[in-house]
């Protein structure tokens, strides 16, 4: 934790570091995500519970 | 890193600024046992109990199971993923759809909900406390919850004062034994009844109408797949990869929550007690017993340091609590949470109207963040414009406010209203067939997509290719 209150310039510049260093970051950086993780996701997170729910009814 | 940012490190860890991807602590097990430490309390109980004055158990997993994980990713797709790639505070990922200063209305609520929920999980966990003392077979005194409460308080001061970091080791720690105890849990109860039992044990208390009953339960499942909107930002804001911020949460928060409440259920409907704090000293012994109640009651305190952390950046919205040292703003946040420990039945009791009204309102903001991240925005934001307060920023809208996201907002709770009223039981026959959280959020969304490219087709279009201000003109951080 910082001990000292840093100044409002200071902070805006690591804002501006910060958002200069997260938009030059490669997309790979922030792993994959590929067609199949989509199917996967709305496949387990929306159909077979949507199905589940109507034949359960 | 750079010397410059290496200093200023705890102003993202415990606070707004953008996390950058080499101070994230969660890697694959990390996310996950977050995400169960997080999920597990003794609300999964509750909730499991409450399922089975509907419907029975094979209706009751389903509603809850499924109910649940719709509802999840309902609200943690967009949260999660934005937060995730842009190291994103909550709110702060709010602000594309509701503008600079509507965020914080929504902001309002936010702390609303998550410090409310934390004051009834601390009592939860002062309730654990008492069983514990009653299943050792000694009269616990009246002040006891209370005084369980402010021990609650006092351990999740410290260890959110310690940080994500701390929070992870303590959750490495609990979660293998919390996850032994559910396994256990369900050993106990199937050992004792057969799968045939449990499956043709009626519902408790059921209404005469079994499709409302069904209805009901489905409700409660995605009502309270939608509940873990408040946690959702932070626990993907610190995780290192995109799939790290969606699956564990998925997983965690909706199948195994799911899976949990479904024990109760199952014990609600054979034993009649949803509260493991009462069936497990009789079936599992008292050593055992005692074990599993001490786990479960400390369950809470993990669930309770998440909301905690999360309230506590989200505080960082106003301008006075910026630069404040994180101990004080933790202190500020958890002084509502004192009043459980004078009145914790009373503040208790309050919890179901709570949790429904939060029901309404959570739907569709996730609606409304839903359509604007992948409909509009194509899930690219512009980080710049997030923390410009400026008029020229692209989030400004009119003085700060999207009042069409705020409208549909009001929109949401209307309708979810108008098909189920959770306080007076009374259903539109729709209600029947569609669940009103899915409603509350699917309408907002549509007619705030249908309003944005009517009055904002060609800013979105503009932001779709190009970015802003190439500086922030008025710095919000």
């Amino acid at each position: 934790m910082h001990n000292q209150e840093p100044q409002e310039g200071e902070l805006h510049a690591e804002l501006e570091l910060r958002i200069a260093i997260l938009e030059s970051t490669d997309e790979a950086a922030f792993g994959k995500f590929t067609r199949f993780d989509w199917v996967l996701l709305l496949l387990f997170g929306v159909v077979l519970p949507v199905i589940l729910v109507v034949v359960a009814r | 890193m750079s010397k410059h940012l290496e200093g200023h490190e705890s102003l993202s860890l415990f606070g707004r600024m953008p996390l950058l991807l080499k101070e994230r602590e969660y890697g694959t097990l990390g996310a996950h046992g977050n995400c169960f430490a997080y999920a597990i309390a003794t609300w999964a109980f509750l909730t499991g109990g409450y399922a089975a004055q509907y419907v029975g158990a094979v209706q009751g997993v389903v509603c809850l199971v499924a109910g649940n994980i719709i509802g999840v990713l309902m609200m943690a797709l967009p949260l999660s993923l934005a937060c995730h790639r842009y190291g994103l505070e909550q709110i702060d990922s709010c602000k594309p759809a509701f503008g600079q200063y509507g965020a914080r209305v929504i902001l309002v609520f936010y702390l609303f909900n998550l410090i409310g929920w934390s004051g009834l999980i601390l009592v939860m966990f002062g309730n654990g406390i008492e069983n514990i003392v009653l299943a050792l077979g000694f009269h616990p005194p009246a002040w006891l919850v209370g005084a369980g409460v402010a021990a609650g308080i006092i351990m999740t001061y410290v260890v959110v004062t310690h940080g994500v970091h701390l929070l992870k080791i303590f959750n490495a720690v609990v979660t293998p034994i919390l996850a032994v105890l559910i396994i256990y849990m369900f050993y106990l109860l199937m050992s004792h009844y057969s799968w045939e039992e449990i499956a043709s044990a009626p519902p408790l208390e059921p209404l005469d109408d079994p499709l409302l009953n069904y209805a009901i339960a489905l409700e409660l499942g995605v009502a309270s797949g939608i509940s873990w909107w408040g946690g959702i930002g932070f626990l993907a804001r610190n995780t290192r990869t995109r799939r790290n911020s969606i699956f564990p949460e998925l997983l965690q928060l909706g199948l195994v929550f799911g899976l949990v409440c479904s024990i109760a259920l199952f014990s609600a409907l054979v034993i009649g007690s949803d509260d493991p704090t009462q069936w497990m000293v009789p079936l599992g012994g008292v050593f055992l017993g005692v074990l599993a109640l001490g786990f479960v009651a400390l369950a809470n305190i993990t669930s309770t340091a998440v909301s905690v952390f999360a309230s506590g950046l989200a505080l960082r919205h106003i301008h006075a609590l910026h630069t404040l040292p994180w101990r004080g703003i933790v202190a500020i946040t958890i002084i509502p949470l004192c009043f459980f420990v004078v009145w914790p039945q009373q503040l208790y009791d309050w919890g179901d109207a709570f949790l429904a009204y939060n029901g309404t309102l959570q739907a569709p903001v996730g609606g409304i963040v839903m359509v604007d991240y992948f409909l509009l925005r194509r899930q690219r934001l512009e980080l710049r414009a997030i923390f410009d307060s400026a008029p020229s920023g692209s989030y400004y809208y009119w003085k700060g406010f999207n009042r069409l996201a705020l409208a549909c907002v009001l929109l949401g709770q209307a309708a979810y209203f108008s098909m189920y009223n959770p306080s007076t039981g009374s259903a539109h026959w729709l209600f029947h067939w569609i669940p009103a959280s899915i409603a509350a959020f699917v309408l907002p969304g549509v007619v705030y997509w249908i309003g944005m490219h009517r009055h904002f087709a060609g800013t979105l279009a503009k932001a779709r290719t190009e970015f802003g201000e190439p500086r922030i003109v008025t710095p919000n951080i």
